[in-house]
């Protein structure tokens, strides 16, 4: 897996337009299926094969659809969807790493036990780019943010 | 409280519970843990070493690891590998109890990792708190 910061950063730069409670669901969904899993066999090895079945794109939809229900109505089915769609982004990222021996994530668990990825970083190689990402987040929203205040500056003073 | 919001919670649970005793019982892995309690029945099997696997030390051979506190010898070389690193390996088991090394990736930074992952987490944690509440009498998350 990459770091979470990078799937958060990817998640990011897929959902900027989202109003900002419905990234925060996004967000959360984006790291979902990594801290339902990593702390538990990092903390406890033995527990390794246990979580196997929990980084898959079928266990999540079934663990997002459980988390969504813990939601109030008015906002259970957009909590579904942006939460689904962060798991999604996450799966995608992960889709693209490397792994030994061209193996992968168990992507049609529980119908097929073959692995894949498209390999084409290992898991260590986006901790380099990081602070590019930092910088160009905050590049971003500082434009963003300085744009929207003239915007407002100019409809003021044409009024 | 509407009866087919617990209905599906109990679903859901109940689904994920089977997928999760279906991954543990039904994957097809041999891991080591299996072939080093099992020597002769796996003899000569390639095999995948992740799951927490750390170089213990460097012999002249190879090196030696530990996984599941349990120190297994790995012949094969690897330069610039350092005690103490996380490995993925793929490898032969011999019932000798020792590895012949395949494939190696040694898991860089791997600590550094982790340590930084915290740190999305705790900021997301963060706006989740401050755009949505627990109401514990309806047991539901409302928005703010």
């Amino acid at each position: 897996m990459p770091d979470l910061v990078s799937h958060v950063v990817f998640a990011y730069a897929i959902s900027r337009y989202f109003t900002f409670s419905r990234r925060v669901l996004f967000y959360t969904g984006a790291i979902l299926p990594d801290i339902i899993t990593r702390p538990i066999y990092i903390l406890i090895p033995q527990l390794y094969p246990y979580t196997i079945a929990v980084h898959t794109p079928v266990f999540m939809i079934f663990f997002t659809l459980f988390f969504a229900e813990l939601f109030e109505k008015k906002i259970r089915q957009e909590a579904r969807i942006f939460l689904f769609a962060g798991v999604l982004s996450h799966f995608l990222l992960d889709a693209l790493q490397k792994h030994i021996h061209a193996g992968g994530y168990f992507w049609f668990f529980p119908f097929s036990w073959n692995a894949g990825s498209l390999g084409l970083f290992w898991p260590h190689e986006p901790l380099k780019l990081i602070p590019l990402w930092v910088f160009l987040i905050l590049a971003v929203e500082v434009g963003i943010f300085f744009y929207n205040r003239r915007r407002k500056q100019v409809n003021i003073s044409s009024r | 409280m509407n009866i087919k919001r617990p209905v599906r919670i109990i679903l859901y649970l109940s689904v994920m519970l089977g997928l999760f005793i279906y991954g543990k019982v039904k994957n097809p892995a041999v891991t080591l843990q299996m072939c080093l309690n099992n020597p002769q029945k796996y003899d000569g099997c390639e095999i995948k070493v992740g799951g927490e696997a750390k170089v213990a030390e460097l012999t002249r051979d190879g090196f030696t690891i530990v996984q599941m506190g349990r120190k297994v010898p790995v012949k094969g070389c690897v330069p610039n590998l350092k005690p103490n690193e996380f490995v993925n390996m793929w490898v032969i088991f011999h019932k000798d109890g020792w590895l012949e090394l395949q494939e190696i990736y040694v898991a860089v930074q791997r600590r550094s990792k982790i340590y930084l992952s915290v740190l999305p987490v705790l900021l997301i944690t963060g706006l989740f708190l401050y755009y949505f509440k627990f109401n514990l009498r309806q047991i539901e998350i409302c928005e703010r």
